[in-house]
């Protein structure tokens, strides 16, 4: 019963206002047949019926509006439920209107029919023969009275009581009634035989009309009607006529009422009836069939309209489904798997519903499987990317097609540029954003082409890349990644800078050369310059002043020389130590001034050696010997870089910031070679006629026992900038 | 035109006043009989061809001649003070070939041969007591009204919906006003 209920639901208003309208149209037939009670209603009801159809229309209008909506904003099933609606109201429209003008045309004809021309004949001539009838009586009746009145007129005159009522016998007629009235109208006598009009005990006066006709000497004769009290009418033949005395003048004039008898008064009565009745009917014919087509019209109108309103509802719930179904496919292409479709049919739509919900409940499970296994993975990558970042050496992977595809942290470190945005691009085209990587990209490129696909070998190699202001050397491990397609996978390079290792390799190669060096040639030295010295005193004196000038010219090159030798060996020496550093707290402020007293501006010393010292800074940790001899390499170089110098001039200024003291030396000399600076800190690496070439190396070396860094640079507007970073909390 | 009924009959129904009226009225003739203010007054009652037709085809047509007094200084809805109305009515018949005048109201039947002496006899207003002098106030100023309404309710069923359709049947007067004061 429920399920009934909701069936007619969406159509309870269609069904109340169909109910109100055909009750309407039922008292509005009614009203224009038989029905008296509805007479008085027939004007509200047409109004009804029509404000009915005018709701209907109204409601028609807003629904094909709901559905153009529909089509505007695509919604599901619109298309197809106008194309319902549309062939339902053909359907429906197109026999109806047939009907209507068929029923239409039936009506008008089954009017027509009802008027017959003969019938109508027949009757006009029974009517004219009813009034033939009568006139003849009523002229036979005027004939007979006035002979009767020229016979008797002198009595009627001189004794009317008892004249009028001779002439009342003599006349005999039965129901008739004679009046005898003065010319003014007044009744001067009366007489009545066997009348049937015994209300009238006394006679009605005579008409205006009548009586003015009739005092000018003309007869007054016709079928005249009486109102009675009773509401009815009563037929009789008036006969008025003047009564002239010998002088022909008019005295009194007599009226004689001959009442019908009863069967010729019923007779015409019928005949009279009849006639009016046809020719009612006949002029209600043309507005007969206008009410007629107007009540037809606006019960089809009404049906049609209510019929169409009732497909439109009745397409909605059957397009319903399909709408909620597209919708529903919609949503799951969209990616709402848990679109599910609410349903209570049982047909083959319901059906239908039911599969698609199991469809989309089978998609939504494979969808969340493959979100977990994609959530795992996920997990698994960032677990790699994360153990990636932690490695210090760089790791990067390319497609098969030499694509950039991931890089962990130290990669983007080891090569001087962040790789993550650089996710996607080719080889080529991160050698156009990259110059320097050449020799790195190169590599990688000779190793595609030497790894064969699904090779296992590893390509290495060791390469330099050139950084702002050192160089680099990369060893590069190269690996074919695996290809589940089993074709050439992308490739595997992880590269670690082993600058640091190779230097110290170097450094201690070099310390060992030193060290030889130093014992094999340091020993030797001194008894040379011995013996040039015995030589020089010994022989000097005893030689010609030829001899003795080449001999003392001797001596002092090999005195001068083996000096010369001693401080080479003296550095070889200092470079090859490896003595154990003492650190300790120093203000580095102070040390900077102790230093600087010691270059005092002389004739031969003429740098000037300007402190911009920054005394906020705090103390370093560091061995006071080994930074002696560093600011002395350092001083020194600046010294002999600005021997040729007008003014040569020494900046040193310190700078602290939270992690690092900065110190830094500003000289106004010749600069460093941008290709020397990449090579400076190598052992015997100098541009100067005379220098070791340990200098910096040795400089070097000490900030490495520090942790520090040192780089090089150009001062504004000429000479070398280097600056030395301490870290303020060193490791260890 | 008879297709077009349905979108014009509620202009038609409510814009009777609009359309010219062939009943005609000489001014009321108000006067004071006894304790009753009384009025007298001729109207003569609108009969078109159609419906002279329509009379000789057997159709009776009723009218309803109705006066009413109005204080104007009151609103719309409550100024009336007295309305009465009277009921006649025309038939004719064509074997005597006679006219029947009945006033319902009064019940007087009358017949007479002539159409036109005829609706002058129906809208004689004679004497008729509209509403006891002692309601009124002297010298206030009030209104008589005189509405004719052909009685379409009496008309044959079929012809009912034309009558309100067509033009030949509209005979109403309305809006027939006239000052009135009373003066004891």
């Amino acid at each position: 019963m429920k399920r009934l209920r909701d069936k007619f639901k969406p159509y309870r208003f269609v069904l109340l206002i169909a109910v109100l309208l055909v009750f309407s149209l039922i008292l509005l037939s009614q009203s224009l047949q038989t029905a008296q009670d509805f007479t008085n209603t027939y004007g509200a009801l047409l109004l009804i019926n029509l404000l009915g159809a005018i709701i209907l229309l109204a409601w028609l209008a807003f629904n094909l509006w709901q559905l153009k909506q529909d089509i505007v904003r695509q919604t599901p099933g619109s298309k197809l439920q106008i194309r319902l609606v549309g062939v339902l109201a053909l359907l429906i429209g197109i026999p109806m209107l047939v009907a209507f003008f068929f029923a239409r045309h039936v009506i008008h004809q089954s009017v027509e029919n009802w008027f017959d021309t003969q019938t109508e004949e027949v009757l006009q001539d029974a009517l004219t023969l009813s009034r033939s009838l009568l006139d003849l009586k009523t002229r036979d009746s005027l004939n007979r009275l006035e002979g009767l009145i020229q016979l008797n007129k002198e009595g009627l005159i001189s004794q009317p009581t008892f004249t009028l009522t001779a002439v009342a016998e003599m006349l005999g007629d039965r129901n008739t009634d004679i009046t005898l009235f003065s010319s003014a109208g007044q009744v001067i006598a009366t007489a009545s035989i066997d009348t049937i009009n015994t209300n009238n005990l006394l006679p009605q006066p005579l008409p205006e009309n009548i009586l003015q006709q009739v005092r000018q000497g003309t007869p007054y004769a016709a079928l005249d009607a009486d109102p009675l009290s009773d509401g009815t009418v009563s037929s009789f033949i008036r006969i008025v006529l003047p009564v002239r005395d010998p002088n022909q003048r008019i005295p009194s004039l007599l009226q004689a009422q001959f009442h019908l008898p009863d069967e010729l008064r019923q007779q015409t009565d019928r005949v009279s009836k009849a006639n009016a009745q046809y020719q009612t009917l006949a002029f209600l014919r043309e507005p007969l069939k206008t009410s007629v087509t107007i009540n037809l019209a606006l019960v089809v109108l009404l049906t049609l309209l209510g019929a169409v309103l009732a497909g439109i509802q009745a397409t909605r719930n059957f397009i319903r489904p399909v709408s909620e179904l597209t919708q529903g496919a919609r949503n799951i292409a969209k990616g709402d798997y848990s679109q599910r479709l609410e349903t209570d049919r049982h047909d083959e739509l319901g059906d239908l519903m039911h599969t698609f919900n199991d469809m989309a409940e089978q998609i939504q499970k494979s969808r969340d499987e493959l979100r977990r296994s994609q959530l795992t993975a996920e997990g698994q990558k960032r677990y790699l990317q994360i153990l990636l970042n932690q490695i210090t050496a760089g790791v990067l992977t390319c497609d098969p097609k030499l694509r950039l595809r991931t890089a962990n942290n130290a990669a983007s470190r080891l090569l001087g540029t962040s790789l993550d945005s650089h996710i996607g691009l080719s080889l080529n085209e991160l050698l156009e954003k990259h110059s320097p990587l050449s020799p790195f990209l190169e590599a990688i490129e000779s190793a595609a082409q030497e790894l064969a696909p699904q090779s296992e070998k590893a390509w290495e190699n060791q390469i330099s890349i050139d950084a702002a202001d050192s160089r680099h050397i990369l060893m590069l491990r190269i690996n074919r990644l695996p290809d589940l397609l089993h074709t050439s996978g992308g490739l595997l390079v992880v590269f670690d800078d082993i600058t640091a290792i190779v230097q110290s390799q170097r450094y201690a190669a070099w310390q060992d050369i030193a060290r030889r060096l130093a014992h094999e040639i340091k020993n030797p030295l001194t008894p040379i310059q011995l013996a040039a010295d015995r030589m020089r005193y010994r022989l000097l004196d005893h030689l010609n002043e030829e001899d003795a000038r080449i001999l003392d010219r001797a001596t002092h090159t090999i005195i001068q020389q083996v000096d010369s030798m001693k401080r080479l060996v003296q550095d070889f020496s200092d470079f090859a130590k490896s003595p154990k550093v003492v650190m300790q707290q120093i203000d580095l402020n102070n040390f900077i001034q102790d230093m600087a007293i010691m270059y005092p501006l002389t004739d031969k010393q003429r740098m000037r050696i300007q402190l911009q010292l920054d005394h906020q800074c705090p103390h370093i940790i560091a061995d006071l010997g080994r930074l002696r001899q560093m600011f002395h390499n350092l001083i020194k170089n600046a010294i002999e870089a600005s021997e040729k110098e007008e003014k040569p001039s020494l900046i040193i200024s310190t700078q602290c910031d939270k992690e690092y003291l900065n110190l830094t030396f500003s000289d106004n000399g010749p600069g460093i070679p941008e290709d020397l600076r990449l090579w400076i800190f190598e052992p015997y690496s100098t541009n100067k006629p005379k220098g070791t070439g340990l200098g910096m190396a040795i400089v070097k070396r000490i900030l490495d026992e520090h942790q520090a860094s040192i780089s090089i640079g150009s001062n504004d507007p000429q000479g070398a900038r280097i600056n030395v970073s301490f870290p303020l909390n060193p490791k260890g | 035109m008879r297709y077009w009924l349905l979108l014009s009959i509620l202009l038609t129904t409510f814009s009777q006043a609009l359309w010219a009226d062939v009943t005609r009225a000489t001014p009321l003739l108000p006067s004071i009989q006894g304790q009753q203010l009384v009025v007298d007054g001729q109207v003569t009652l609108g009969m078109t061809p159609t419906m002279e037709k329509a009379l000789l085809h057997g159709i009776a047509v009723e009218y309803s001649i109705q006066v009413t007094l109005i204080d104007p200084e009151q609103w719309f809805w409550q100024n009336t003070l007295a309305s009465k109305k009277m009921r006649v009515r025309l038939s004719y018949d064509p074997l005597k070939q006679t006219y029947l005048l009945s006033n319902l109201t009064l019940s007087r039947l009358n017949t007479d041969r002539d159409l036109s002496r005829a609706l002058t006899t129906l809208g004689s207003i004679q004497s008729f007591p509209l509403i006891a002098i002692e309601k009124l106030q002297a010298n206030k100023a009030y209104a008589l009204q005189l509405e004719v309404r052909l009685e379409r309710e009496s008309l044959p069923n079929a012809l009912r919906l034309s009558s309100l359709l067509d033009s030949e049947w509209r005979v109403n007067l309305s809006g027939h006003q006239q000052p009135w004061t009373y003066q004891p």
